[in-house]
C-alpha cells in the first residue's frame, strides 16, 4: 500500500511474557482496511497472547501496537475498546448469567443488527447465554463484538468445537464486516477455516512468524502451510 | 535443626536479653508483644500455606485460655501442664472450625469462621472465664512469677512452637498444607488427601493460638470475655496481612506493632485514637504493593542481595540407566466410559487399554474430551457409565487420591506445581516414598532439572511442567496420565521430552497416556493412538497407521465432508 | 410469637439493608467490605448530631445518606485506583483496616456515649392484632422492600445494571466490549455507602445509639449476606429479617436465650454445607 494513510492495526516487534517465558517474540504485522488476516499455529503458539496484547487483557512486555496511526500500547482496555477495537475472546466469552438480548445491550443499545446476522438467535433473546449451543453462544459474541461497529475486530478461534456449517455462518458475518470496512485479525487452529476468510496466513510456531502469504497462493499449494504448520508428521502422514 | 532455626533461636535469645534489662512495664508489654505474635503466626501460617482465612484465631486462643483457668482452678493440674493442655483443647475446636472448609472456600470460609467466633463469644465467653465470680486468677508457675522470668517463658514457648511448627512443614504432613493451599487437584495428584491435609493445618493453628492464649491467661491472671471478641479476630488478621503472613519476622512484627503502638503514642503524647487510623492508612499504604506484608518485602529485598541462581546439577554427559522400582506393574482398562457435563456429553464410550511400559497416544482437536477422559479415570469427574480398572482392581468410586494411591499419576494441562516449596519437598510428598533417592536423582537428571534444594518459585515454566512429570513417575506408578507436557516447547526441547518419556518407560515399565498435540512428539513416542473427537473415538491402533487415517487429518485440520 | 416479628422487624430492615450493600459490593466488584456499617454508623451519627442542632429530621437524614454515600465512593475510588489488579482477599484485608480507622475516627469525632435516636413520627403506632408496630418501623420495613425492589429493578431492567452484572462476570471481557467498569465501581461503593447510612438511621430508634455496637451489627449483616451466597439480593433481604426475629424470639426462651447469638450462625452454615453437599474442587481445569 502506497497510501499515506496509515494502517488501521499495526503491531510492530510486539513482545509478551507469561511466567517469566516470553510467548509472542517480535511479532510484527500489519492489517488494512477491508483486509482479513489470519494467524494460524499449533497450540501454545502465542496466538491468543498476542492477540490479547493488541486488545490490552495482557501487558506488552515490548514493542508497539497503533490503531489508526495512535499509539494504543499503554492505553487501557476500555479506551482501545472506544477506539474502535472490537475482540471476541477465546472460548465462547458470552456473559453467562445474561440472556441474549443482554449479552448484547453490554455493547450496543440497538440490537436489531445482531439479529439480522444471525436470525435464530431473536427466538432466544431471552434465554440466559448458557443455555445455548455452542454455536449459539458463539455467534452471539461475534454479534456483540459486531454491533458495538469496531473498525479493527480480533477473533479469537471462531471455530472452537463447532461444526463445519456453524463455522460457515460465522465466517460469514466475518467476510461481511470486513466487506464494509473493517480490518480482521483472526487466529486460527484449522487451517481450512483460515484459508476460506483470509487474504493472509501467517503461521506462528513458538511466538515467531514462520511463514507468512497471500491466502490464494496457498490454496494453490497447501503444502508449504501443511509443513510450517505440523511438522514432519503431516509429510509423513501425507505420503 | 537447620542453620536458619538457629539463627532464629539466636535472635529469639538476643532480643529476650535486650529486653530483660527494660521496666517491668515494658516487659510485660513485651510479653503482650510475643503472646500477640504467636497468634499472628498461628493464622499466619495457616493463610501462607493453605490459603484459607480463618477470622476466630482470638476465639482459638480463648479456648486455650478458658481450659487453662478451668484446669488451674478445678484440678490440682500444674499451670505448666495446663498450659500444654490448653493448647491442646483448642485442637478438637479447631477442627470442627475446619470442617466447612472442605465444602466451603475463599470469603464463605472466613465469614464462617467470623461466625464462628461470635458463637463461642455469646455461648461461652459472655458467660464468665473459670473463676469470675470468685475473682480467681490463674497462678503464674512457681519458677516464672516475675515479669522477667515470665517473659522468657513465653519466649521459650513462642521458640518451641515455631520450632515445632518448621519442624511439620519440613515433613510430608506440613508439605501437603502448602500442597493443598495451591491446588485440590493437585493434593490429589499426588495422592493425599485433601481433607487430612486442611483438617491437619487448621489443628496445628488451633494448638498455637490456644497456647498462645493459655499464656495470656497466666499472664494477666484471668481472660474476659473483652479481649476476645470476634472484632479482635478481624483486627490481628488485618494486622499479620499488613506485617506479613508468610514468616515468623511477619508475626513478630504484627505483635511489636500492636503493643507498642499505644506505648509510642503514649510517649509522643499523641491521643490513643490516632494509632488505628494510621494503621488504616498504613495497611492500605502496605497491601497497595502486594498482598506480602512489609516483612514478605524486606524478605524480598534481602533475597535479591543474596540471591543465587538455581542451583544445576553438575553436568551430567551420561545419564545412564536406573533399576526399576520393585512395585509391580499392572495395565490400565477403560471399558464404555461417560461423562456428562449437564446436557452435554463430553465422553461418549470410550474404550482403552495402556499395558505397562506402553506410551498410548490421545490425540484429537480441541474439545474432543482428551482430558475429561483423564479427569474420569483419575476420579476427578463423575462417570455417567462405563469401567475403570487397574489391573485386576477395579477404581470405580473410589475418590481420587485413592485412585492415585492404587497407582495412576496424572499432570494437569495447566501447571499446579506448587511454588512455595523446593523440589525436593514437592517430590518427598509425591513420590510417597515408593522411589529411592538415587531414582529420584535420576528422574530430575533425566528431565534435566535442578537440584532438590533449589525453589521451584525459581524454575520457569517449562521447567514447572517437567517437574510435574518427575513428580508423576516419582511415585512410579503402573500408568501415568499426561495432559500436553510439551505445550509451548521449541522442537529441540519437545525432543528431549520424548527421549525422556520413553526412557522412563523402557527402564521402569510404566505405562503412559499422553495427551498431546505436538505430533511430532506423539509419532516419537507412542506405539499406538487413540483419536478423539466430539467424545467419540474416530481411530484407534498403531501410531503411524492411524495417522495416515483421512479422518483424523480431517479433524485436525478441520477440512470438510470427512468420510463416514 | 407475632410480638416477637413486630419487635424483630426495626432490626431486621437494618440487617437486611447491611447484608444488601455486602452483596452489592462483593457481587460486583469482588471486595468484601467489612467497614460497610461503619460508613453507615458515621452517616447515621452525622444526622443525630445535625438532629441534636436543630436540624429538621428529614433534611439532617437526607445528609446523613450523602455522608455514607460520599465515603462509600471515595473508598470505591481508593479500590478502583490502587487495589485494581489486587487479590480479593487483599482487597477485604483493606477494608478491616479501613473499618478499623473510621471507628477511631468516630470515637473521636461522636464520643463514646450513646446518643437518644429520635424517630421520625414522633413515637407514633398502630396496633395490629394486638401488638404495636410503629410507623418508624413500618417505615424501616418499607425502605428494606423498596430497596431489594430497586436494586433488582436496575439490575435487570436497566443497561447500566445489565452492565454491572456483566462486569460482575468477567471484568475484563467487560471491559473490552466498552463497559467502564472503573467508574462503575466508583459507582456501586457510592450506592452501597447511602443504602449503608439508611440501614443505620433506621435501626437507630429500635436500640440505644452508640457507635461501636451500631458498627457490631456487621456480623448479622454478613450472615445474611452469606446466606444469599454473597450473590442473591432478596435471599440476603429476607434472611436479615429472619435473623433478627430468630434473635428476638429466641430471646424468650431463658434456657436458649443465652445461646441466641449462635442459632442464625448454624442456622446459615447448614443451610451452605447442605448446598454443596456434592464433592467439588477449588478450581476449574
Amino acid at each position: 500500500m502506497s497510501s499515506a494513510k496509515p494502517p488501521v492495526l499495526a503491531v510492530r516487534d510486539l513482545v509478551v511474557v507469561r511466567g517469566g517465558v516470553p510467548v509472542v517474540r517480535r511479532v510484527t504485522l500489519e492489517v488494512g482496511t477491508s483486509e482479513v488476516m489470519a494467524i494460524v499455529g499449533p497450540n501454545g503458539s502465542g496466538k491468543t497472547s498476542m492477540l490479547e496484547a493488541v486488545s490490552g487483557v495482557v501487558k506488552a512486555s515490548g514493542g508497539s501496537v497503533a490503531l489508526h496511526g495512535s499509539d494504543i500500547t499503554r492505553a487501557s482496555r476500555r479506551r482501545r475498546s472506544r477506539l474502535g477495537l472490537g475482540h471476541v475472546r477465546q472460548g465462547r466469552a458470552v456473559f453467562s448469567d445474561l440472556s441474549v438480548e443482554e449479552n448484547l445491550r453490554v455493547a450496543a443499545r440497538d440490537t436489531d443488527p445482531a439479529y439480522e446476522m444471525f436470525p435464530e438467535l431473536r427466538a432466544r433473546s431471552g434465554t440466559p447465554a448458557r443455555e445455548l449451543s455452542g454455536g449459539e453462544q458463539q455467534m452471539l459474541v461475534l454479534a456483540r463484538t459486531l454491533i458495538a461497529r469496531p473498525s479493527c475486530l480480533l477473533i479469537d478461534e471462531i471455530s472452537l468445537g463447532l461444526a463445519p456449517t456453524v463455522v460457515r455462518r460465522l465466517t460469514g458475518a466475518v467476510k461481511e464486516a470486513a466487506r464494509a470496512g473493517a480490518a480482521v485479525l483472526l487466529v486460527e487452529q484449522y487451517t481450512s477455516v483460515a484459508l476460506d476468510v483470509a487474504d493472509v496466513v501467517s503461521v506462528l510456531v513458538r511466538g515467531e512468524t514462520v511463514l507468512s502469504e497471500r491466502a490464494d497462493v496457498l490454496r494453490e499449494d497447501p503444502r508449504e502451510l501443511q509443513r510450517a504448520y505440523m511438522g514432519a508428521a503431516a509429510d509423513a502422514a501425507g505420503k | 535443626m537447620t542453620r536458619a532455626d538457629a539463627r532464629f533461636v539466636a535472635v529469639a535469645i538476643l532480643s529476650g536479653v535486650a529486653i530483660s534489662y527494660m521496666s517491668d512495664f515494658r516487659i510485660f508489654l513485651a510479653t503482650g508483644a510475643i503472646i500477640t505474635a504467636v497468634i499472628a503466626r498461628s493464622l499466619g501460617f495457616l493463610y501462607a500455606d493453605t490459603r484459607m482465612v480463618s477470622l476466630c484465631q482470638m476465639s482459638l486462643a480463648g479456648v486455650g485460655g478458658w481450659t487453662v483457668g478451668w484446669l488451674t482452678l478445678n484440678t490440682g493440674v500444674p499451670v505448666e501442664v495446663a498450659l500444654l493442655l490448653g493448647g491442646v483443647a483448642a485442637v478438637p475446636v479447631g477442627v470442627v472450625v475446619g470442617l466447612p472448609a472442605l465444602r466451603l472456600r475463599g470469603v464463605d470460609f472466613a465469614v464462617v469462621t467470623l461466625g464462628f467466633a461470635a458463637a463461642i463469644q455469646v455461648a461461652v465467653f459472655n458467660r464468665g472465664f473459670p473463676g469470675t465470680r470468685t475473682n480467681f486468677t490463674v497462678p503464674r508457675p512457681s519458677a516464672a512469677v516475675s515479669e522477667v522470668r515470665f517473659l522468657w517463658l513465653a519466649l521459650v514457648v513462642a521458640v518451641l512452637l515455631e520450632l515445632g511448627l518448621r519442624l511439620l512443614r519440613r515433613r510430608s504432613v506440613g508439605i501437603r498444607w502448602a500442597l493443598v493451599g495451591k491446588s485440590e487437584r493437585a493434593t490429589a495428584a499426588a495422592g493425599h488427601s485433601v481433607v487430612v491435609a486442611k483438617l491437619t493445618a487448621f489443628a496445628a493453628s488451633a494448638f498455637v493460638a490456644g497456647t498462645a492464649g493459655g499464656l495470656l491467661a497466666i499472664q494477666i491472671g484471668r481472660l474476659s470475655a473483652r479481649q476476645l471478641e470476634p472484632f479482635d479476630s478481624l483486627v490481628v488478621f488485618a494486622l499479620t496481612a499488613m506485617a506479613g503472613s508468610a514468616s515468623a519476622l511477619g508475626a513478630a512484627l504484627a505483635g511489636v506493632l500492636s503493643s507498642w503502638m499505644p506505648e509510642l503514642l503514649r510517649l509522643l503524647g499523641w491521643s490513643q485514637d490516632i494509632g488505628p487510623m494510621i494503621f488504616a492508612v498504613g495497611a492500605a499504604q502496605v497491601l497497595s504493593q502486594g498482598g506480602s506484608g512489609i516483612a514478605g518485602q524486606w524478605l524480598a529485598l534481602a533475597a535479591r542481595f543474596g540471591r543465587r541462581r538455581a542451583e544445576r546439577q553438575p553436568d551430567r554427559p551420561d545419564i545412564g540407566h536406573c533399576p526399576p522400582p520393585s512395585v509391580r506393574m499392572s495395565g490400565l482398562m477403560v471399558e464404555d466410559l461417560a461423562v456428562d457435563y449437564g446436557s452435554v456429553r463430553a465422553v461418549d464410550g470410550v474404550s482403552a487399554e495402556v499395558r505397562p511400559g506402553e506410551v498410548v497416544g490421545l490425540i484429537g482437536p480441541n474439545g474432543a474430551g482428551k482430558s475429561s477422559l483423564v479427569d474420569a479415570v483419575t476420579g476427578y469427574v463423575p462417570v455417567s457409565g462405563g469401567w475403570v480398572g487397574l489391573g485386576p482392581d477395579p477404581l470405580m468410586g473410589m475418590p481420587a487420591h485413592r485412585r492415585i494411591r492404587s497407582g495412576l499419576a496424572r499432570t494437569f494441562q495447566r501447571e499446579r506445581t506448587p511454588t512455595n516449596l523446593a523440589v525436593g519437598q514437592f517430590l518427598a510428598v509425591a513420590g510417597r516414598n515408593r522411589t529411592s533417592v538415587s531414582q529420584r536423582d535420576w528422574l530430575l537428571a533425566l528431565f534435566d532439572l535442578p537440584a532438590p534444594v533449589t525453589a521451584i518459585a525459581q524454575l520457569d515454566s517449562a521447567e514447572r511442567r517437567r517437574l510435574e512429570l518427575v513428580a508423576a513417575f516419582s511415585s512410579a506408578p503402573s500408568v501415568a496420565l499426561v495432559d500436553e507436557p510439551a505445550a509451548g516447547l521449541t522442537d529441540e526441547e519437545s525432543g528431549r521430552l520424548g527421549s525422556a518419556l520413553r526412557a522412563v518407560t523402557e527402564e521402569w515399565g510404566v505405562g503412559i497416556l499422553l495427551i498431546e498435540h505436538d505430533l511430532r512428539l506423539v509419532r516419537q513416542v507412542c506405539q499406538s493412538l487413540i483419536v478423539l473427537d466430539r467424545g467419540v473415538v474416530i481411530a484407534a491402533g498403531p501410531t503411524q497407521q492411524a495417522l495416515a487415517d483421512p479422518r483424523v487429518m480431517a479433524s485436525y485440520l478441520g477440512v470438510e465432508g470427512e468420510s463416514p | 410469637m407475632i410480638r416477637s416479628l413486630a419487635a424483630s422487624l426495626g432490626s431486621g430492615a437494618a440487617y437486611a439493608l447491611f447484608g444488601v450493600c455486602i452483596v452489592l459490593v462483593y457481587r460486583l466488584t469482588g471486595t468484601l467490605n467489612f467497614a460497610i456499617t461503619a460508613v453507615g454508623a458515621v452517616g447515621a451519627f452525622t444526622m443525630l448530631v445535625l438532629v441534636e442542632t436543630g436540624t429538621a429530621i428529614v433534611a439532617a437524614a437526607a445528609v446523613a445518606v450523602a455522608m455514607g454515600a460520599a465515603i462509600g465512593a471515595l473508598m470505591g475510588t481508593l479500590f478502583a485506583t490502587w487495589f485494581r489488579d489486587s487479590e480479593r482477599l487483599t482487597r477485604s484485608t483493606v477494608t478491616i483496616a479501613v473499618l478499623l480507622g473510621l471507628l477511631a475516627a468516630g470515637f473521636r469525632v461522636f464520643g463514646d456515649n450513646p446518643r437518644v435516636a429520635r424517630p421520625f413520627f414522633g413515637g407514633r403506632f398502630e396496633e395490629i392484632a394486638g401488638v404495636r408496630v410503629t410507623y418508624d418501623t413500618a417505615m424501616a420495613v418499607l425502605v428494606a422492600l423498596a430497596v431489594g425492589t430497586a436494586a433488582s429493578l436496575v439490575m435487570h431492567r436497566t443497561r447500566v445494571g445489565i452492565r454491572l452484572r456483566a462486569m460482575a462476570e468477567d471484568p475484563v471481557t467487560a471491559e473490552v466490549d466498552g463497559v467502564p467498569v472503573g467508574g462503575l465501581t466508583v459507582a456501586v461503593w457510592g450506592v452501597s455507602g447511602a443504602i449503608a447510612a439508611l440501614g443505620a438511621i433506621l435501626v437507630g430508634p429500635s436500640r440505644p445509639a452508640a457507635f461501636a455496637p451500631l458498627v457490631f451489627l456487621l456480623l448479622p449483616g454478613l450472615a445474611a449476606a452469606l446466606a444469599g451466597r454473597f450473590s442473591r439480593v432478596w435471599t440476603t433481604l429476607g434472611t436479615g429479617f429472619v435473623i433478627a426475629f430468630l434473635e428476638a424470639h429466641s430471646g424468650r426462651f431463658s434456657d436458649i436465650s443465652r445461646y441466641r447469638g449462635t442459632i442464625p450462625f448454624l442456622f446459615i452454615l447448614g443451610l451452605l454445607l447442605w448446598q454443596r453437599r456434592a464433592e467439588s474442587w477449588d478450581d476449574a481445569r
